[in-house]
């Protein structure tokens, strides 16, 4: 006998959408899977005998061959089981003929026959919509999740048993579990305040205008200097998630395996990945199929590099492609995957590897040439904003509060959004050089100045543009709709040769 | 007490000239081993024959059995077309022309130098100092060689980075003359970023070396160029200097050789400048005036004072700032705080200075001139 029942498996951060085929029929009893399943795929065979036994189903002492459509693709991970134990009650006749029509099921199997959630629910269950699947049965915990997907009805799977009751109509469907209360990071996030932030005035303009205009930021300075301790509040002044943003930023998390049991991201991802990380780590990577970096974790969000110079040269210099377009495009030899990469780059190192005050280093030029030489220049110039932070007085007085900066980004963001309604873009940061004068015009004496400036500077094109725009930002924090002079001066020393 | 340095006129490659060059040329040799020979042969000819020879054999250099065959008359023909091509002179201690008078007794046996060697008969200076100098070094260095030079002086320093690019850079801006003493052969530009300032020095200066072509950078060679540096001039000055550095060194050796040396006093938060306050507590004369270089050098001169121009007129907030920051270098959020000026103010009032020179930016400081 044949059944036949729709799941998925994820490709990178996307659904694919596989047919599991179960035939049953007389011979020697044994239980084969074919279809390029990985290991976790091929072992799934001792969870489902196990389920289905310990749910009181008989086990088909018959051969199965189980196979996953279309065969030249390589599935991955172990959410193809519950869909695999449904197809085989299907095809042993333990189902009614015609149940499974139209349905697809995601699900990992416990020996004890309950169902366990799977990564990418979001992705996946999206990626059966589009197939026209009407009916998705997912694990409990990935039930939220699922429900993110317009036009789908979502059912629950809690354990086999139960599956075949409810598929029988011997039993009603369980209720989907009530979403985790919102985000559990956000107790974190409450705790940090850029009120806690003594002195920096000039940092915490340049990381309002990162958060505001999303132009990348590096803070050069001495140890102590309290880079880092502003760099993490960069978390509670960012502007909230528009609902597509989110609804990309939950896809990728999901695929990561990074939230289950919760429903649509609120928060912006922060990454801050050690700077042993490696260019697999940072960018995606993997084989035979790449995984998304920390790059593509942080989309829509910041990626936090600490201590920059430390990282390996290659792996930030992986970064200068996906930072100009904003995803990856990841090539191997099976496959190929386009990750998307609109982040915030947030960078924090020392002058020199002793650290030490800009004026009193005691490192020789040589140190200090070998150490800067790690970061180079075209990295440096995706940087709109660099500065240099100097050792904080510990009597300064603390600076405003994060509420109130908040407000300031949720303004300045406002004025971008109506700016840019009838452009391609959403941030200053993203607005091509060329688009500049037509988009966000200075007003002539200033626009004077501006280039008079970058004369002064020796600047070339790139770096004008970015002062530019950061000039635009910084009256947008002000909530103004005319950029000043003093916005284009303090663009500027935002923009300083800080190596 | 300016004694006329005598001129050495170009003279021409001779066997002599030939045969010395190609002993300081032979792989491995070092400075002690090459006096050693001369002293025992008493001409470089002579030297010449007795390595071709093969008895001359140290022990524990193995590197040695090679050197006759490296002394082939095809080689040496070699050797001399390429002296000849790159306009090498070549000075063997004891000529008249050789060009440190009085030879002290540790003055390199042979000399190589490229460029114009008339520079050397002009009152020779030394402007030494740290390779990480700061904004406010680099200055001084250049503006004190600017006016040095201009004065008539030649300017002697090790091309290194730092205080000695300064120097040189500062006599070659004032179309002065200026001879560098490097640490490697001829051939070799190091460090490579001052390639162009090379370039300055063969055409408008001179560049010595007492070692063959092909001998690499090695730290311990540096030390032992200074005291070339400081035998050739008359009077040192130290800008910059790190307690233990080579400009230490140099001013010690300047000292033991009777020459005048000054240091450069500097502000007490600048690190750069312990080295200098150091060697003034030691006694060491502090350098007040660029003009005091001169009067040790019996030339007679009116103090000038170190800046060129007197401060230019500015706005309000732009003395302000200048007041504030005192002369130490800061950050702009340093700058804003002690001025009491917002961040915008500071970058416009930083601006005006810029302009007009009293500020310059570096490693994203403000540093007042």
């Amino acid at each position: 006998m044949l059944a036949a029942v729709r799941s998925a498996t994820l490709l990178g951060i996307d659904g694919q959408v596989v047919t599991v085929e179960v035939h049953v029929s007389k011979g020697l009893p044994g239980f084969s899977v074919v279809g390029l399943p990985d290991a976790a795929g091929r072992e799934s065979r001792e969870r489902v005998r196990a389920a289905l036994l310990s749910s009181g189903l008989s086990w088909p002492l018959q051969r199965i061959t189980v196979n996953l459509a279309p065969a030249g693709v390589r599935k991955s991970g172990s959410g193809l089981e519950l869909a695999v134990a449904a197809a085989l009650l299907g095809a042993d006749d333990q189902l009614p003929a015609g149940t499974l029509d139209g349905l697809a099921l995601l699900g990992e199997l416990a020996l004890d026959g309950s169902v366990r959630p799977v990564a990418g629910t979001l992705a996946l269950v999206d990626a059966l919509a589009a197939a026209g699947t009407e009916c998705v049965i997912v694990p409990p915990e990935n039930a939220a999740e699922a429900a993110l997907v317009p036009g789908v009805h979502v059912r629950v799977a809690r354990n086999v048993g139960e599956l075949r009751a409810c598929l029988k109509g011997e039993a009603e469907w369980p209720d989907p579990p009530p979403p985790e209360s919102a985000e559990t990071d956000d107790a974190r996030g409450e705790l940090l305040d850029l009120a806690d932030v003594r002195g920096l005035g000039q940092a915490r303009l340049a990381l309002a205008a990162a958060a505001a205009g999303g132009h990348h930021l590096l803070l050069v300075g001495p140890p102590g200097a309290g880079k880092t301790m502003l760099a993490r509040r960069i978390t509670t002044i960012l502007p909230p998630l528009a609902t597509t943003e989110a609804l990309e930023v939950t896809r990728i998390q999901s695929a990561a395996g990074l939230r289950t049991g919760r429903g649509l991201a609120t928060n912006r991802p922060f990454r801050a990945p050690h700077h042993t990380a490696s260019v697999a780590a940072l960018v995606g990577g993997g084989s035979p199929r790449p995984r998304p970096g920390e790059i593509t974790l942080a989309h829509r969000g910041v990626l936090f590099l600490d201590e920059l110079a430390e990282f390996r040269p290659s792996a930030l210099d992986a970064l200068r492609q996906p930072l100009e377009e904003q995803q990856v495009h990841l090539s191997r030899a099976a496959v190929s995957l386009t990750f998307p990469a609109q982040l915030l780059l947030l960078a924090c190192c020392n002058p020199c590897p002793c650290g030490l005050a800009l004026v009193r280093c005691r490192c020789s030029d040589v140190q200090r040439a070998r150490y800067q030489r790690r970061l180079s220049a075209p990295l440096l110039d995706r940087f709109d904003l660099r500065l240099a932070v100097g050792a904080t007085n510990a009597g300064a007085p603390p600076g405003p509060p994060s509420s109130e900066v908040r407000e300031q980004v949720r303004v300045a963001c406002e004025r971008q959004r109506h700016r840019l309604a009838r452009t391609p873009w959403h941030r200053n940061a993203e607005v091509p050089g060329s688009a500049l004068t037509t988009v966000m015009p200075l007003p002539s004496p200033v626009a004077a100045l501006w280039r008079d400036l970058c004369d002064e500077r020796r600047l070339t094109g790139r770096g004008a543009a970015r002062i530019h725009r950061v000039a635009r930002t910084l009256a947008d924090l002000d909530d103004r709709a005319t950029v000043t002079a003093a916005d284009v001066h303090t663009a500027a020393d935002l923009r300083e040769e800080v190596l | 007490m300016s004694a006329p340095a005598p001129v050495p006129s170009p003279a021409a490659l001779d066997d002599r000239r030939v045969a010395a060059a190609a002993l300081a040329c032979l792989p491995g040799i070092d400075t002690d081993r090459l006096v050693a020979l001369f002293e025992r042969c008493g001409d470089p000819r002579a030297a010449l024959d007795y390595v071709r020879s093969g008895r001359y054999r140290p022990v524990g250099k193995p590197i040695v059995a090679t050197w006759p065959n490296t002394l082939t008359p095809a080689r040496l023909d070699a050797l001399a077309a390429r002296l000849a091509a790159r306009g090498t002179h070549v000075w063997i201690r004891g000529d008249a022309d050789y060009p440190i008078e009085p030879a002290p007794f540790d003055a390199p046996v042979v000399l190589f130098g490229e460029g114009d060697p008339t520079v050397l008969a002009r009152p020779l200076v030394a402007i030494v100092g740290t390779r990480s100098a700061s904004p406010h070094g680099l200055r001084d260095a250049h503006r004190l060689a600017e006016y040095l030079a201009g004065a008539g002086c030649t300017i002697v320093s090790g091309v290194a980075l730092g205080i000695d690019g300064a120097a040189h850079t500062g006599a070659l801006d004032a179309h002065g003359g200026t001879v560098g003493v490097v640490g490697t052969g001829l051939d070799i530009e190091y460090p490579r970023r001052h390639h162009a300032l090379y370039r300055r020095l063969r055409e408008h200066g001179l560049v010595v070396s007492e070692y063959g072509f092909g001998v690499p950078p090695e730290p311990y060679r540096f030390p032992h160029r200074n005291r070339i540096i400081a035998t050739l001039a008359r009077v040192t000055v130290v800008i910059e200097a790190t307690v233990t550095g080579g400009a230490r060194i140099t001013a010690d050796l300047a000292k033991s050789h009777g020459h005048e040396v000054f240091a450069l006093p500097g502000s007490r938060r600048n690190p750069a400048a312990l080295g200098c306050h150091h060697l003034i507590r030691d006694g060491v004369a502090p350098l007040v005036d660029p003009s005091d270089v001169l009067l040790a050098l019996g030339i007679t001169a009116a103090p000038i004072g170190w800046d060129a121009a007197p401060p230019q007129r500015v706005s309000p907030t732009a003395s302000r700032l200048r007041r504030a920051l005192a002369g130490e270098p800061a950050t702009v959020d340093q700058a804003a705080a002690q001025s009491g000026l917002t961040l915008a103010e500071v970058a416009a009032a930083a601006r005006e200075l810029e302009r007009t020179g009293a500020l310059e930016r570096r490693r994203g400081l403000l540093w007042p001139r």
